[in-house]
């Protein structure tokens, strides 16, 4: 690709990430969120004060990887975690859920929100519907003080900075659920995120650079990963998009956000420009993923007993919908990267991101939409003026 | 590398060609711009009304706007022997240079490259083919054609007189006191002056050198 074309992807693939990505404002607005919940579980009342309630995000809003609704009806999902400090052999399963389950009704009800919470499989699930709607998903939890498996993960090779803020969680559907145990599914959202953050360091810290001497903050430490955009989170962001879009009518079938970002993780090589980072993440994505015989795996890099990918075993066609995403991926950043001027590539790479975002990207980029009802015009008007071509030899007859 | 003026002022000029010309595209596969894909038109001329299209490719040089763009028909609708020209005769003879140039300054875009010479050229060749004769006229082939040109241009009648003048062109100087080439006794500047002076600023000494060189041996 000439360097030219590459500069104008890059002004391109920019905007649809500014276009697609979950404002910072609504960032600022899921805080407020998690620390009324964190202070109402701290309240004098509270039947878990003395529990050192911790409410935090993960996933995406931790990551600053969220992004906006692909379709007109779904719902933005937040994911956050209530830790709680319990040891396993004072608490049952049920017992912690219930527990905090008790709390966020009382919330809901002192909140005046419209629905209790819900009870899913393995969080409590509370809708907001004032101003915009999302949905916010809690997890019980209590810190994993097993120190076995601690050491397990050191001698794995994972440092101990990871695996320090390691949690157990709840299920549901485990036959233990309600008796005390010690079999607890495991989790470490934290220790991912700072395994994502070192993953993007470089430029993070670069970014970071500017708030520091802003005073804003400290430390880089204290600067939520949400407050500076790295070409890694832009990735993130855009192939999210792509496969939302992509798996618009197979929700279920399409490659799930942790296999996404894990090997877009370990893609990246701290490329400055977007479009350079992509191009790197693309064809070198899949090669993060281990075969091993028939088995796939995308090992969560905190917890290497965990596979991100252990369904494909069971369900191929999510292997195969993973390599077929990741294939078309790459023809639809190539058909963008061959056009030429901005607007061809705006309209080139939006065919895969969906109409209605390629209309806002061309119209901030000051394009003309073309009207949808009216179909191209093959035949427009011309006023012809009067031309003589010119090398007649007599010989033309019709 | 970023764009250069150049990068700039040929994406500009296409998207203004686009937005009416909504088949066509820009490509650079690092040997200079091209266009292609589909020309249609709907033009009328003397009561007669053609709606056709045709699959076209235009080269446009690297010293464009200072060089013309060629253009070829790619359907392989368009027979070799109607105006081409070219080792393979594929490229369209849309006019004699110096006609071109006049036309294309009238508009210097791309789109008015399009409408102005490749749109009534093939506008031409449906009107021929489906009346039986060039809705404009058409120019001979090689220097005939040229001088044909000039005599039009000078409003002359003799080919003789319409050289003199083009060697002057390709000279490259206003001589306003030389009496002019065309036989009337006159000094340049009371007779073709004007015309010679309006011609001259539309292409380069060395295209008039050029068509003089396909005139001389006449």
């Amino acid at each position: 690709m000439p360097d030219n074309n590459r500069d104008a992807l890059d002004k391109v693939l920019e905007k649809y990430v500014e276009t697609l990505s979950v404002a910072e404002s609504r960032f600022e607005e899921v805080r407020t969120r998690y620390k009324s919940i964190g202070e109402w579980l701290l309240r004098k009342e509270s039947t878990l004060r003395d529990r050192n309630p911790d409410v935090y995000p993960q996933g995406s809003f931790l990551f600053g990887t969220a992004i906006n609704p692909s379709t007109d009806n779904a719902t933005l999902d937040v994911d956050l975690v209530c830790c709680l400090e319990y040891e396993k052999n004072n608490i049952s399963q049920k017992d912690l859920k219930e527990g905090l389950g008790k709390e966020l009704t009382e919330y809901a009800i002192a909140r005046n929100m419209k629905n209790k919470p819900q009870n899913k499989k393995r969080c409590w699930m509370m809708e907001y519907e004032d101003g915009t709607r999302f949905h916010v998903d809690i997890l019980p939890a209590i810190p994993d003080k097993d120190f076995g498996y601690r050491k397990y993960l050191l001698e794995a090779g994972v440092s101990e900075a990871f695996s320090e803020t390691g949690i157990c969680i709840t299920d549901g559907t485990l036959p233990n659920y309600a008796q005390i145990d010690n079999n607890w599914l495991r989790s470490n959202p934290k220790g991912y995120a700072l395994w994502f953050k070192d993953r993007m360091k470089v430029l993070f810290e670069k970014g970071a650079r500017s708030l520091l001497e802003k005073r804003l903050y400290a430390s880089v430490e204290e600067i939520p990963m949400y407050k500076i955009k790295t070409p890694l989170q832009k990735s993130v962001q855009l192939l999210k998009w792509h496969r939302d879009v992509m798996f618009e009518r197979d929700p279920e079938g399409k490659p799930i956000s942790c296999i996404i970002t894990t090997l877009v993780g370990h893609a990246y090589q701290n490329e400055a420009r977007l479009v350079d980072a992509l191009g790197r993440i693309i064809t070198d994505m899949d090669k993060y993923i281990e075969i091993r015989g028939n088995e796939y795996i995308v090992e969560n890099p905190v917890r290497p007993d965990e596979n991100f990918a252990d369904k494909w075993k069971k369900e191929p066609v999510l292997k195969d919908n993973f390599y077929g995403w990741l294939k078309k991926l790459q023809r639809d950043l190539k058909d963008a990267a061959e056009k030429y001027t901005e607007r061809e590539m705006i309209e080139s790479f939006g065919a895969a991101l969906g109409k209605r975002i390629m209309g806002k990207v061309l119209e901030n980029s000051g394009y003309q939409l073309k009207a949808q009802s009216a179909p191209a015009i093959l035949f427009p008007e011309v006023k012809v003026s009067p031309t003589k071509p010119w090398g007649s030899d007599g010989r033309y007859r019709i | 590398m970023v764009d250069t003026e150049y990068d700039v002022h040929i994406r500009r000029q296409f998207q203004e060609l686009q937005t009416k010309h909504q088949y066509l595209e820009l490509h650079n596969n690092g040997q200079g711009y091209t266009i292609s894909g589909q020309l249609g038109f709907s033009s009328e001329y003397k009561g007669i009304r053609i709606q056709d299209g045709f699959s076209i490719f235009i080269k446009i040089p690297d010293e464009y706007p200072d060089g013309l763009p060629i253009a070829k028909e790619i359907g392989g609708r368009i027979p070799r022997d109607f105006h081409k020209s070219g080792q393979n005769r594929d490229i369209l003879c849309l006019a004699t240079p110096a006609d071109q140039w006049i036309k294309f300054n009238k508009c210097k875009s791309l789109l008015g490259f399009i409408d102005n010479l490749v749109v009534p050229y093939l506008f031409s060749f449906c009107f021929k083919q489906k009346t039986g004769r060039m809705p404009f006229n058409e120019r001979r082939h090689g220097g005939l054609g040229i001088l044909e040109f000039y005599c039009e241009y000078f409003e002359l009648t003799d080919f003789e007189a319409a050289r003199k003048l083009l060697k002057l062109l390709a000279k490259g100087r206003y001589r306003r006191e030389k009496t002019c080439p065309c036989g009337s006794g006159r000094r340049l500047r009371s007779c073709h002056g004007a015309k010679f002076l309006e011609i001259m600023k539309m292409q380069t000494t060395d295209a008039f050198s050029n068509e003089y060189r396909q005139v001389q041996s006449l």
